[in-house]
């Protein structure tokens, strides 16, 4: 019986500290501002096969590089595709890439950084390889292993997801470093639980916030990555549209249509900045003194 | 100093030795034999063969690595797959237009991020505060590689100003040099610029809450000469830092941008090489702009050290 009332008090205590961050979030306008922006980019995303006037894959020879209009709202590529429509898909695959990745890098070195935290043997080979993978900038290791592994979009995600990852473990084991020595760990490790109980059930929870804020400045900075590689031949292979190939078919056209230029790229902005908008106020949601 | 000295150098050794098997380590994951990709398709079995053996290829992996670190520690870092030339000469014919660009890019963002950090921070939460704060997340929202289509577009397309396209060498006037660099360094500078902004004016607003900034003015010391000798000076290390941090992302952002621009740098040597899958040359490149980076991170660790005795001292008895 002391057992469920002790459960129960802590799971109302824990309702009002989820409130309590609930408020605090509705309060900074910033996050709601960013997370406003996000659904709308991911929902224009998800709806692409719905809204978009036409195929992104369509090609009509006789509308090349048609200015706006009511019929082709972000005009018409080289290849007379409907614009909106390619930068709609593109924003799928863009989302979907930097989205997973994101999950992924986080995952994995939220994982590396709780065990180089907790046992001191693991750290030393864990940080150390994660040092020498930091010294390459994460876009330069992406090329690497892109380069190495094939073009495809399932290898940008594996190559950016191992470049982003020693970022995450940093963060984390550094977070598990401080938690380890509170009070309460010592308690459970006091009544005897196993270190998998004590590392994955108590101290992950409680270096999460970090990592989420991670996550999130991950999640554009690889959508940035993603479309700069296009640049360098290393991207999402062509004809797919992700922003990245859609910006650089621009380029080449980029002295008689602005609008191919202009309109993806205002759409690609707005995404990075919903979320690295979402990712400051999600710090300051839960890191109130930061 | 000696031994904060003796320390750093000691842990840029073991991350170069690191990183040099995570490169190594990259380049045998291609799937592919190198002496087929070198011969192309029509080649003989008994060419490829030869080859092979030339190229040390039939040894076990960790003499290969060995083998591999010993010549690159002597600036051998092998033969371009297509170009008839080592990859380090190769790589020293496309070096300078990419330090030109980092480099001026790297100032052009200081001279216009730490008098905005710091005019931020001494009017924080007033006017300029408020502009600062909105064109620092423009430029971190703003990929360079975007923003440098953007330029393009402004600059190149409609005002007609400046070239687009291409890269004069600065022995050739600085007139012309700073004309073709002037929409990458651009490009490049407004990222680098929102990082350093953002980092001043957080860490001199820090300072300018700290007493003995009080106890300055209260003795009547003038707010400019506060912000100089006191603020900024114990703003110097974090904002050092984070230079060193996001030089990384300049290095790599220049690739692009040279690609963009047309810059025959260390980029497009990058892009020609990705496409011809001339893997000792993508593995020099990243192997020589990671050594950059680490030296310039080496660079900073070590003026923390001449700027602030207390890293010093740490270092000593740590």
């Amino acid at each position: 019986m002391p057992d469920e009332r002790s459960a129960l008090a802590l799971k109302s205590a824990l309702r009002e500290q989820r409130m309590l961050v609930l408020r605090s979030a509705l309060d900074k306008r910033m996050a709601v501002a960013g997370f406003a922006i996000m659904t709308v980019i991911v929902l224009l995303a998800v709806l692409a096969p719905v809204l978009a006037p036409a195929g992104p894959y369509e090609i009509n020879p006789l509308d090349r590089l048609l200015p706006p209009s009511s019929k082709h709202w972000f005009g018409t590529d080289a290849l007379g595709r409907d614009l909106l429509s390619r930068t709609l898909y593109g924003l799928r695959i863009s989302l979907a890439v930097g989205g997973s990745t994101a999950l992924a890098s986080s995952a994995l070195g939220l994982l590396l950084g709780l065990l180089s935290g907790y046992f001191s043997f693991a750290e030393n080979i864990i940080m150390r390889i994660c040092e020498g993978m930091m010294a390459i900038p994460p876009m330069l290791l992406a090329i690497a292993l892109v380069a190495a592994l094939g073009s495809t979009s399932f290898n940008v995600f594996l190559s950016l997801s191992v470049a982003y990852m020693p970022l995450v473990a940093r963060v984390a084991r550094s977070s598990t470093l401080s938690v380890r020595e509170q009070t309460y760990i010592e308690a459970i490790k006091s009544q005897g639980a196993s270190w998998a109980r004590v590392l994955f059930g108590h101290i992950a929870p409680n270096v999460m916030s970090p990592i989420i804020v991670q996550t999130t400045y991950i999640f554009a900075s690889a959508i940035i990555i993603e479309a700069a590689l296009s640049f360098l031949g290393a991207g999402v292979p062509p004809p797919a549209p992700s922003l990245g190939n859609v910006l650089y078919d621009a380029k080449s056209v980029i002295f008689s249509a602005w609008w191919t230029t202009v309109l993806p790229g205002i759409v690609m902005m707005l995404t990075v900045l919903g979320l690295n908008i979402l990712g400051d106020g999600i710090r300051d949601v839960m890191d109130p003194a930061g | 100093m000696l031994n904060y000295l003796a320390k750093r150098l000691i842990h840029v050794i073991s991350t170069l030795l690191i990183l040099s098997v995570i490169i190594f380590g990259v380049l045998h994951l291609t799937p592919g034999d190198p002496a087929r990709i070198m011969l192309g398709p029509d080649a003989s079995e008994e060419t490829v063969e030869s080859l092979r053996e030339e190229l040390g290829l039939k040894s076990s992996l960790p003499i290969q690595y060995l083998r591999w670190v010993a010549n690159a520690a002597q600036g051998n870092l092998g033969m371009s797959y297509f170009r008839s030339e080592p990859v380090l000469s190769a790589i020293g014919k496309h070096i300078s237009p990419t330090i030109a660009l980092s480099v001026w890019s790297q100032l052009l963002a200081l001279l216009v991020a730490i008098p905005a950090g710091v005019f931020a921070a001494k009017g924080k939460g007033g006017k300029v505060d408020a502009i600062v704060a909105a064109g620092t997340l423009a430029g971190i929202s703003l990929p360079s590689f975007l923003f440098s289509l953007l330029l393009i577009l402004i600059f190149g397309v409609w005002l007609k100003w400046l070239p687009v396209s291409g890269y004069k060498a600065i022995s050739g006037g600085l007139g012309n040099h700073f004309r073709y660099l002037a929409l990458p360094v651009m490009s490049l500078a407004f990222m680098q610029a929102a990082y350093i902004a953002r980092i001043t004016r957080s860490t001199v607003a820090d300072v300018l809450n700290c007493e003995y900034i009080k106890t300055a003015a209260a003795k009547g010391v003038k707010g400019w000469e506060i912000m100089f000798k006191h603020a900024l000076r114990n703003a110097f290390n974090p904002i050092l830092t984070t230079i060193g941090q996001t030089f990384g992302l300049l290095l790599s952002g220049a690739s692009v941008i040279e690609a963009i621009f047309n810059i025959p740098g260390l980029g497009q040597l990058m892009v020609s090489s990705i496409l011809k899958r001339d893997y000792p040359v993508i593995q020099g490149v990243v192997l020589v702009t990671s050594i950059i980076y680490i030296a310039i991170n080496l660079a900073v660790d070590l003026l923390y050290g001449v700027v602030d005795p207390r890293v010093r001292i740490a270092g000593e008895s740590g």
